[in-house]
């Protein structure tokens, strides 16, 4: 299985928040074909901008994890 | 096919100084509403609308993109402390004495955040990815 990777958003989905299982794969697949159903949907996504502040967020949240471990 | 609640919901905006709020609001008339966090990269058209409507059928609803995603303006903070602060300011803006709030991945960190910060009991719940450290 792949690890997460900018090019690859659906086999990311998959590993980050399913199983290796054909069932949990199919689940996830199913789940992203329930999205997107609106009209408008994901007219904007989620900006460079914004996904390298949130980037940072996570990393400084981990990090107090691991200090507090 | 039933129609979806969540998919059927208006974009609604609501401001606060340089920030629009862009978010949606559905669901069963309930005292407190569930206030649901976005994950890493997502915006609020990432929640399952088969999720969304289950949760719906017993209590108000409501998804938000956070400050600077998406479809709100303003900028992105670069720390969970102040991103819990901009999703609290939204909150405060919808005008209800009491939220529950619920994130997904990075929304779920929020959640504590806010946790900590205003504890009033608030439900908080977290989904961390099962292989995260893996990444």
């Amino acid at each position: 299985m792949q690890k997460p990777n900018s090019e690859t958003p659906i086999e990311d989905l998959l590993f980050l928040f399913f199983t290796e299982s054909e069932t949990s794969r199919a689940a996830g697949m199913q789940h992203l074909a329930r999205l997107g159903k609106r009209s408008e949907a994901f007219g904007p996504d989620a900006s460079a901008e914004t996904v390298s502040a949130q980037g940072a967020a996570v990393m400084s949240w981990a990090m107090a994890l691991l200090m507090h471990a | 096919m039933k129609e979806s609640v969540s998919n059927q919901a208006k974009t609604l905006y609501v401001k606060k100084g340089e920030v629009s709020y862009a978010y949606r609001k559905f669901g069963k008339q309930s005292k407190f509403p569930l206030v649901l966090f976005h994950r890493f990269r997502a915006t609020m058209d990432h929640w399952d609308p088969d999720f969304l409507d289950k949760l719906a059928q017993t209590r108000t609803v409501i998804i938000f993109d956070n400050s600077g995603v998406a479809r709100s303006s303003g900028e992105t903070p670069s720390s969970v402390e102040s991103m819990a602060q901009a999703a609290s300011d939204f909150i405060q803006l919808l005008d209800y004495p009491k939220v529950d709030v619920l994130g997904w991945s990075l929304g779920g960190f929020i959640a504590q955040q806010i946790a900590l910060d205003r504890p009033k009991k608030p439900l908080t719940s977290s989904s961390l990815p099962h292989q995260a450290l893996v990444a």
